[in-house]
C-alpha cells in the first residue's frame, strides 16, 4: 500500500531485490566465495558510478583542463591498496597472488594503443563496464567491441609475447618487501607531485566525495585480493566470454595455444559463476545499473552518432579489448592491480598507456562526430 | 523512435546490458559443467591454505 503510493519508493524496493536475488542465487548455486565476489563487483559498481570515480577522464581533464583531482584520487587509492596488499602477499604467499607480469615490446605498443583507444570510447576497462552499466549507449557497443577484441586477443597473445619479452620483476623481488612498498609508494607521490604541479589552483586536491571514492576503491580491491586470492581484474573476464559464445557456437577452442592451456581450458569448462573476475565484471555492470536507476532521473542519454561515428566506436572497443589482453590488463589489472601489488609491468604499462592517451585525446574530436553538433558526446 | 537519431534512454540500455548478461548466463549455464556443491572452494582465499587457481589478466 505504501509502495504503491510512491512509485520511487517502490522501484528502489525492486532495485533491492534484485540485488539481493543476484546474490542469493550465486550463493546458492556456486557457494559463499562466488556470493562475496559478486557483493564485491557490485561494490565496485556502486562506487564507481555512485561517487563517479574513474580512470579515463581524470587522465583527460589533466591533460585539457589541467585538472588533476581525479589522478591524485587514482594514485592514492592505489597506495592504500598497496599498502594492504604488499605485507598480506609477503605473509601469505601460497595464498595470494599479485598482478604480475612482464615488460615487452608488444606490451608497451598494447598499452599505448590501449590509451588511445580508451580516449575514443571514453571508457577504460572498468569504465567501458560502469557505463555499460548505467545505460550509456556507446559503452555498451565498446563493451561488446571489448569482448571480441580480448578473444581475438588471446588468441594471438603467445605470438605477441614471443616478440620480445624480459623476465617477470617485481618490487618486492628487487628491493624486499618493505624496500618495494617504499619504492611504490615514492613512486606514487613524484606522480602525485608531478600532477599536483601541472594542475591549476583549486583543481589539484580531490573533494571529499572523490576521497571517499579513492578509500573505497582502495578497500573493495583490498577485498578482492582477499576472498579471491588474486588482484582485481578486468579483461580475462571479458576474453573468457567471448571464448565462452564462440565455444557454444560451436568453435573448438582446444587447439589454440592459449585456450587449450590446462588453466585456460578449465575455466572454459567451468562455469562463470566460479570465475573471478567475471564475478566481479557482472557485480560492477549491475551496481552500476542500480545506481543509475536508483537515481529519480538518470542523466541524459549521450548524443547519437554519425553512423560512420558508431564504426568508429565498435573498432575502437575492439582495439581495447585485443590491446588490453596483449598488454595484460587494463586500468585496472595492470595499472592498478599491478602497480599496488608491486608488479614492474604496471608502472610500464601506466608511462604507455598515458603517453597513448594524450593522442587519443586528440583524436576523439576528429573521429566521433554526433549527429547534431553540440559538442562531442560525453 | 529512429534509433540513429534519438537513443533509447538510459534505462533502456541498461535493460539492455542486464539483457545481455542474463543471455551470457543462460549460455553459459548450458555449456559448462555443473557446479559441484561439495566443491566450493573455502569463503575466503586468505587462511585457506589453498593456492589460488583463478585466472587473471596477466595470465600468459
Amino acid at each position: 500500500m505504501l509502495l504503491s503510493h510512491h512509485p520511487v519508493l517502490a522501484r528502489r524496493a525492486v532495485l533491492l531485490l534484485l540485488g539481493a536475488a543476484l546474490v542469493f542465487t550465486t550463493f546458492a548455486m556456486a557457494g559463499p566465495r562466488s556470493a562475496a565476489l559478486l557483493i564485491v563487483g557490485l561494490g565496485f559498481g556502486c562506487v564507481l558510478e555512485g561517487l563517479r570515480f574513474g580512470f579515463t577522464g581524470p587522465w583527460r581533464a589533466i591533460v585539457t583542463e589541467r585538472d588533476g583531482r581525479g589522478l591524485i584520487a587514482q594514485l592514492l587509492a592505489i597506495g592504500i591498496a598497496a599498502a594492504v596488499a604488499f605485507p598480506l602477499l609477503a605473509a601469505h604467499p601460497d595464498e595470494l597472488n599479485g598482478a604480475y607480469a612482464p615488460v615487452g615490446f608488444a606490451m608497451l605498443v598494447a598499452a599505448f594503443v590501449f590509451g588511445m583507444a580508451m580516449q575514443l570510447v571514453m571508457g577504460c576497462g572498468s569504465g567501458t563496464l560502469v557505463n555499460a552499466g548505467s545505460g550509456n549507449a556507446i559503452s555498451l557497443l565498446a563493451l561488446l567491441g571489448f569482448i571480441i577484441g580480448s578473444f581475438i586477443g588471446s588468441l594471438h597473445l603467445t605470438w605477441w609475447t614471443s616478440l620480445g619479452t624480459l623476465p617477470v620483476y617485481t618490487l618486492q623481488g628487487i628491493f624486499g618487501n618493505m624496500g618495494g612498498l617504499l619504492v611504490t609508494l615514492t613512486g606514487l607521490c613524484v606522480v602525485g607531485l608531478i600532477v599536483f604541479k601541472r594542475a591549476r589552483p583549486g583543481m589539484r586536491l580531490p573533494a571529499r566525495g572523490l576521497l571517499i571514492a579513492a578509500l573505497l576503491v582502495a578497500l573493495l580491491a583490498s577485498l578482492n585480493l582477499v576472498i579471491a586470492g588474486q588482484s582485481w581484474g578486468v579483461v580475462y573476464g571479458l576474453g573468457l566470454w567471448g571464448a565462452k559464445l564462440v565455444s557454444a557456437a560451436g568453435l573448438d577452442l582446444s587447439a589454440n595455444v592459449f585456450w587449450g592451456a590446462p588453466a585456460h581450458a578449465e575455466r572454459l569448462q567451468q562455469s562463470l559463476l566460479t570465475d573471478v573476475t567475471s564475478l566481479s565484471n557482472i557485480g560492477i555492470i549491475v551496481g552500476a545499473f542500480l545506481v543509475m536507476s536508483w537515481r529519480r532521473s538518470p542523466a541524459a542519454q549521450v548524443a547519437a552518432l554519425k553512423p560512420l561515428s558508431w564504426l568508429a566506436v565498435a573498432l575502437a572497443g575492439i582495439v581495447l579489448g585485443y590491446s588490453a589482453r596483449i598488454a595484460f590488463g587494463c586500468n585496472v589489472g595492470a595499472f592498478f592491480s599491478g602497480v599496488s601489488t608491486g608488479s614492474l609491468h604496471g608502472w610500464a604499462w601506466f608511462v604507455a598507456a598515458f603517453a597513448g592517451s594524450t593522442i587519443g585525446i586528440r583524436l576523439r574530436p576528429r573521429l566521433l562526430h554526433t549527429l547534431i553538433p553540440q559538442g562531442a558526446p560525453q | 523512435m529512429n534509433i540513429f537519431v534519438e537513443l533509447p534512454s538510459r534505462r533502456s540500455v541498461g535493460y539492455m546490458a542486464l539483457s545481455f548478461l542474463l543471455m551470457l548466463l543462460l549460455v553459459d549455464h548450458w555449456q559448462a559443467q555443473a557446479i559441484n556443491p561439495y566443491d566450493a572452494p573455502a569463503p575466503i582465499a586468505l587462511g585457506s591454505g589453498q593456492a589460488p587457481t583463478a585466472a587473471h589478466c596477466t595470465a600468459f
